[in-house]
């Protein structure tokens, strides 16, 4: 399997965390990352996102994402590897930190951390735990 | 500081370990990481690197001045690559040309706190950053990218 984990972009601040959109920057952010994946990924992919809004605009940056409320703010390790591994090939998970980080960490080095993850940042896993780093990148080092 | 992990490009074999040169994809491979790097890196970084052949072809690449370190021969063990590199308190970039495992190995202890022996390809670059947050040291991985990604 190939799990690529992607944070949203930066996005603004607001009451309802639920609904917080994104930046002119996050959003400049979110299509320089869509980008770089087209030019990296196979044809056929999964894309998945957590229901918040700064979520599902990042995701569609890139295409139509499937909305999975499992993947909102807090999502579990399991509730992550879970969403996935319901799609064969390659998924993308559209999500938030620090969950994403804690999937990292499970994933590649079967530990219980919390990993940094960069806004609008994707880390791109390969194979089965403990998964390899294929790739990160930031926005800003694109 | 910025701390970058630079897997030497594909090489020859030869008998003599350290005498070893990049094949011609091999020295393809170490321009096109050596463009991206110039185009992110301060305008200032320093370049040390391993003493072996392949390592010094991949660092020469950058076109700037390189710092040989004896102690980033292959074999090298996470202390001396840490060591060689100034980690944490260096300020600015740091660009160091190694070997595998050695170079996995490091990461897998900066990032994880863990003693695997991460993979890294030929020709990879792995980009680390360190960071305080909440009054915790924390270690960003600010990107991973290997010549089929670049």
């Amino acid at each position: 399997m190939e799990l690529i984990l992607w944070r949203h972009a930066d996005a603004e601040d607001g009451a309802d965390d639920m609904a917080r959109r994104l930046t002119p920057k996050g959003e400049q952010q979110a299509r320089a990352m869509a980008q770089w994946l087209r030019a990296h990924l196979p044809g056929q992919y999964t894309l998945l996102a957590s229901p918040a809004v700064r979520a599902q605009q990042t995701a569609s940056a890139l295409a139509t994402p499937i909305t999975e409320r499992t993947l909102a703010p807090g999502a579990s390790v399991a509730a992550i590897v879970n969403a996935a591994e319901k799609h064969r090939g390659i998924v993308i998970v559209v999500g938030h930190q620090p969950d994403l980080g804690r999937a990292a960490a499970q994933l590649v080095a079967g530990a219980r951390a919390e990993w940094s993850v960069e806004k609008g940042a994707v880390w791109w896993l390969a194979g089965e735990a403990p998964a390899r780093i294929k790739a990160v990148i930031a926005p800003e080092l694109l | 500081m910025d701390l970058i992990l630079w897997r030497h490009a594909e090489a020859e074999e030869h008998a003599d370990d350290l005498r070893r040169r990049l094949t011609s994809k091999g020295r393809k491979q170490a321009q096109h990481a050596a463009e991206w790097l110039l185009q992110r890196l301060p305008s200032r970084f320093a370049l040390i690197s391993s003493p072996a052949v392949r390592a010094h072809q991949t660092a020469q690449a950058l076109g700037t001045p390189i710092k040989v370190e004896q102690s980033l021969a292959p074999g090298a063990t996470p202390k001396a690559i840490i060591a060689a590199a100034g980690w944490p308190d260096s300020k600015g970039a740091v660009v160091i040309v190694g070997h595998q495992p050695d170079l996995g190995r490091t990461v897998a202890q900066l990032v994880a706190a863990g003693d695997g022996r991460w993979s890294i390809k030929k020709g990879a670059i792995w980009w680390l950053s360190n960071r305080v947050r909440d009054g915790d040291a924390q270690v960003v991985v600010r990107a991973v990218v290997s010549p089929d990604l670049l």
